[in-house]
């Protein structure tokens, strides 16, 4: 454990260290005009930027803070909408073969479908407010967690599901105590990747009819060529994307202490 | 383990066994194989056969070892035995009744071990016994105890991938204890474990079907293995898969390598191997 959290300490400090020479070479880059400093704003720009966000808001005052919450929301709970139908659909279709006849084609269908293609068929159909962009970001997230629930249920380690039978266990107790915490890990996966999707998609989902959000904020920044306030807007949606799929890894840890923190 | 339900039943069931005649004694006691064939269908629907015609007979509370190249069959025969592989043709019997599917008393040990890794090792000793229906007090008696037997005790509440894959495969044979099998069927049981944790482990089987005498089958590819172990090493051979010989062992255990007995013996099978 000793030898363990030291080298993670040493990972992290190292990597504080390069992300700060990085940025010494980005400013060095800048302020000698190797780099224009206006399609690459140096980091105290941004930085200045940053903070003019949080103090006086942009655009027509809306701050920093009030973008990060009306994207966090939307994110959420249309991320929440996803894992609440993909999951249990995704556990049916995984374990019962007849309905991975029926719907494994359609998910892969699914799957393939760019959501910012289907913005304006929700726009039509669900209007300019924020259920379009809720189920935006819920379609993207969707196709992505039933995928990898679906098949974690569909490949769960056959030697488990021998060990219990030779124990007599019946299916229901299979199902219930080892195919879904055998599947549990996979489908954590999925969370993460559907997560991350849901951020990709807040751009398109913010494109139209509103001005609060992250990705509605980048849009206005293209506007009135303040690349600035892109690439602050971009990072505010890394950051919080990151910090949001590390509180999934915490709550992995805590309904998953038995999984090896490596896998 | 000897106060458990099943174990009362089986001793039970013995006694009108002890008064049949001698033929009908074998059929109700052990391992019988009759006749069994399996063909396998494979990828481009080409029949293959795996096992040709099969007969054997295995005592209660004998130590089997199955050896042989490898695709010579010998998963393929253990899983018909377990019931997870249906015969082609022929039947099991175990303790005179047909094997159908998987349990029923066969206990099993896997190679990769096939632990649940969510549960530690007395949660995966205890998922076996409330598959018996005991009470919870009982089975935390019978769990404490298998984890003596098999030299646990303070690794209870691990879990799998904090134990050593010596330490694991012990789980796994308690975890089939557990059911308290008629039979122990492991396939390649020490085969993913380094030299020195296996000869450990070949002790501890001996010593744990010493003290239970459950009829083991045991697969291995270990000359050496199958004479410190075996009551008869069962000699397969390839194309299609077969018994070749059946070798009855009589040194008595512990059978040290020092013993020229042994080396004759592990020379004979070497030779039988072809
Ligand atoms: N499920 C299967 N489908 C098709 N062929 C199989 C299957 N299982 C085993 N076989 C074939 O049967 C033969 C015996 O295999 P197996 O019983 O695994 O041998 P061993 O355990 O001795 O290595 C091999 O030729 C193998 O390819
Ligand atoms: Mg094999």
């Amino acid at each position: 454990m000793a030898m363990r959290s030291s080298k993670g300490l040493s990972i992290a400090s190292g990597s504080v260290i390069a992300v700060a020479a990085w940025l010494l070479l980005w400013e060095t880059a800048s302020r000698l005009e190797l780099l224009d400093p206006f399609l690459a704003p140096p980091p105290s720009v941004l930085f200045t930027t940053a903070w003019e966000l949080v103090t006086e808001g942009f655009p027509d005052g809306i701050t920093m803070q009030g973008h990060v919450v009306a994207t966090l929301g939307r994110v959420l709970i249309g991320f929440g909408v996803a894992a609440a139908l993909a999951i249990p659909l995704g556990i049916a279709v995984g374990y019962m073969p007849t309905l991975e006849l029926l719907f494994g084609s359609i998910i892969t269908f699914g799957r393939s479908i760019a959501a910012i293609s289907v913005l304006p068929l929700f726009v039509a159909w669900f209007g300019i407010g924020e259920m379009s962009k809720i189920l935006l970001i819920a379609f993207a997230a969707f196709w992505i967690i039933i995928t990898y629930t679906a098949s974690s249920v569909k490949f769960v380690d056959p030697m488990l599901l021998r060990a219990a039978r030779s124990m007599d266990a019946g299916e229901g107790t299979i199902f219930r105590s080892v195919v879904l915490p055998a599947a549990l890990p996979r489908i954590f996966t999925g969370l993460k990747v559907g997560l991350s999707v849901a951020f990709l998609v807040i751009a398109a989902a913010e494109m139209v009819a509103t001005v609060k959000g992250l990705g509605a904020l980048i849009q206005e920044a293209r506007t009135s060529f303040r690349t600035d306030i892109t690439m602050v807007g971009m990072l505010a949606i890394g950051v919080i994307g990151y910090l949001t799929s590390k509180l999934l890894d915490v709550l992995a840890g805590r309904l998953m202490p038995w999984h090896r923190p490596s896998e | 383990m000897a106060a458990t339900p099943r174990s009362a039943q089986s001793a039970g069931a013995a006694t009108p066994a002890q008064n049949a005649p001698a033929e009908l004694q074998l059929q109700m006691r052990g391992i019988v194989i009759e006749n069994v064939t399996k063909s396998y269908l494979d990828a481009r629907n080409i029949t293959v056969q795996a096992l040709s015609t099969i007969d054997l007979e295995i005592a209660s509370g004998e130590f089997v070892c199955l050896i042989g190249k490898s695709g010579c069959g010998k998963t393929t025969l253990l899983n018909i035995i377990a019931g997870f592989v249906t015969p082609s043709t022929g039947r099991v019997l175990v303790d005179g009744e047909r094997v159908t599917r998987p349990g029923q008393g066969k206990g099993m040990v896997f190679q990769q071990f096939a632990l649940f890794p969510w549960l530690t090792a007395i949660g995966n000793i205890d998922f076996a016994l409330k598959q018996r229906n005991l009470d919870k007090a009982t089975r935390q008696t019978l769990a404490a105890e298998l984890i003596g037997l098999i030299g646990l005790k303070g690794f209870e509440e691990k879990y799998p991938y904090q134990l050593s894959g010596g330490m694991q495969q012990r789980v796994a044979i308690a975890r089939a204890l557990a059911i308290d099998p008629k039979v122990l069927l492991m396939d390649e049981p020490l085969g993913a474990l380094d030299e020195l944790t296996r000869d450990t482990l070949q002790a501890e089987i001996l010593r744990i079907w010493a003290a239970h005498r459950k009829t083991i089958v045991f697969v291995t590819h270990s000359v050496t293995e199958a004479v410190r172990l075996a009551d008869r090493i069962v000699v397969m051979s390839a194309g299609p898969g077969r018994i070749s010989q059946i070798i009855p062992i009589s040194i008595p255990r512990p059978r040290l390598r020092t013993n020229a007995e042994v080396v004759a013996l592990e020379e004979m099978v070497q030779a039988a191997l072809g």
